[in-house]
C-alpha cells in the first residue's frame, strides 16, 4: 500500500513538472528530473506527457522575430565612447561561466560606428565592457565564451 | 534574446523593438554603476525588459481597454509557410496574448527564453513555487484556449489534410 502510495505521489510530480514545464524533461528542474527519470518510460508517464507535448508543439510554433540590423544600430546610437572602467575583467568574472559574450552580428555595427578598436582584438588581451555583454542578449549570436577563469574562449566557426 | 522576449510580451514588433531600445538605453546609462554582487547581470537586464513591457501592457490598457484584438503577425511572414504551421503560429501567437501578463511572463522567460526556474523567479521577484503556479496556470489556458484549434488540426490529419503534425 505504501508503495502505491509512493508512486501515485511520484506520478502527482511528474504531473507538476510537466503542467509548469512541460513534456521535455531537458526543461524540468533538475531534481525533478533526477526524481522522476525512471518514471518516464511508464504507460502513465506518457499520458501526461503526450498532453503536454501538443501544447509544446504549438509553443514551438509561436513567432520568434530576430532583431534587425537597423535596430541593432539604432541601439547602438544610444551608446557613448567606452570608459572601460578599470577591473572590468573583475566584472567579467562576476558572470556565469559559460555565458556567451559577444554577439557576431553586432560586430558590423560596432565597427562602423567606430567602438570596435581596442574591444574586439582577436587576442581579447584588450578590455570587454558591460555593454558588449549585454549585447550578447540582443543578437543571440554568439562567437566566445567566458571560461571559469574568467578568459575568453573564441568559437571555431 | 531581450528583443524576442519583448515582442513575446508585447505582440508587436515595433512595441518590443522600442522596449529593446529602451532596456538598452537604461543600460548605457547605468552599465557604470552597476555593482555585481546582488542581481546577476541577466537578471538585472531581463528585469529591466520585462517591467518595462508590463508598464506598457498597463498603459495600453488604461488606454484603450476594449483594444482586446491581438495584433496578427504580418501577412508577407506567411508566404512560405506551410498552412499548418501558419495555422498553429497564428493561433498559439493569439492564445499567448490573451494571457494575463504574469502568465506570459513566466511562460516568456521559461519556455522562450530558457532560463531555469530560480533566474526566472529572481526575474519576476517572486519565489519557485509561485513562478511554477503561473507556468501551470498559463499552460492550462493555453490548453483550453487553443482546444477548438487541436480539434480542428486533429480532424485536418483524419482527413489527409496535413501529412504530419510536429
Amino acid at each position: 500500500m505504501a508503495v502505491m502510495r509512493k508512486s501515485t505521489d511520484r506520478l502527482e510530480t511528474l504531473r507538476r513538472a510537466a503542467e509548469a514545464y512541460g513534456a521535455d524533461p531537458a526543461r524540468w528542474p533538475a531534481s525533478s528530473r533526477e526524481e522522476l527519470g525512471d518514471l518516464l518510460d511508464t504507460d502513465e508517464a506518457a499520458g501526461i506527457l503526450a498532453e503536454e507535448e501538443f501544447l509544446d508543439g504549438f509553443l514551438n510554433a509561436a513567432s520568434a522575430p530576430r532583431m534587425s540590423e537597423d535596430l541593432t544600430n539604432r541601439i547602438m546610437a544610444g551608446y557613448e565612447a567606452p570608459k572601460t572602467p578599470a577591473g572590468v575583467f573583475d566584472f567579467l568574472r562576476t558572470l556565469a561561466p559559460g555565458m556567451r559574450l559577444l554577439p557576431a552580428g553586432a560586430l558590423a555595427g560596432f565597427g562602423a560606428l567606430g567602438l570596435a578598436t581596442g574591444i574586439m582584438s582577436a587576442s581579447a588581451q584588450e578590455p570587454l565592457t558591460p555593454e558588449y555583454e549585454a549585447l550578447a542578449y540582443v543578437n543571440d549570436l554568439s562567437v566566445a565564451t567566458l571560461n571559469e577563469d574568467g578568459e575568453l574562449e573564441w568559437d571555431a566557426e | 534574446m531581450i528583443y524576442a522576449a519583448c515582442y513575446r510580451m508585447l505582440g508587436s514588433k515595433p512595441a518590443a523593438e522600442d522596449a529593446a531600445q529602451e532596456t538598452f538605453l537604461r543600460l548605457w546609462r547605468n552599465a557604470a554603476k552597476w555593482k555585481p554582487q546582488g542581481a546577476k547581470f541577466q537578471t538585472w537586464l531581463y528585469r529591466v525588459a520585462m517591467n518595462y513591457c508590463l508598464d506598457q501592457l498597463r498603459k495600453k490598457k488604461r488606454e484603450a481597454p476594449e483594444e482586446a484584438a491581438p495584433e496578427t503577425a504580418d501577412p508577407a511572414d506567411r508566404q512560405d509557410q506551410t498552412v499548418f504551421a501558419a495555422e498553429r503560429r497564428f493561433a498559439i501567437d493569439a492564445a499567448l496574448e490573451k494571457l494575463p501578463e504574469r502568465q506570459r511572463l513566466a511562460i516568456t522567460l521559461c519556455h522562450y527564453q530558457e532560463l531555469s526556474n530560480i533566474e526566472a523567479a529572481e526575474i519576476m521577484e517572486i519565489s519557485v513555487d509561485a513562478l511554477e503556479s503561473l507556468l501551470a496556470r498559463g499552460r492550462r489556458a493555453l490548453k483550453e484556449s487553443l482546444a477548438p484549434m487541436r480539434e480542428h488540426l486533429l480532424g485536418k490529419m483524419d482527413d489527409g489534410g496535413y501529412a504530419q503534425i510536429n
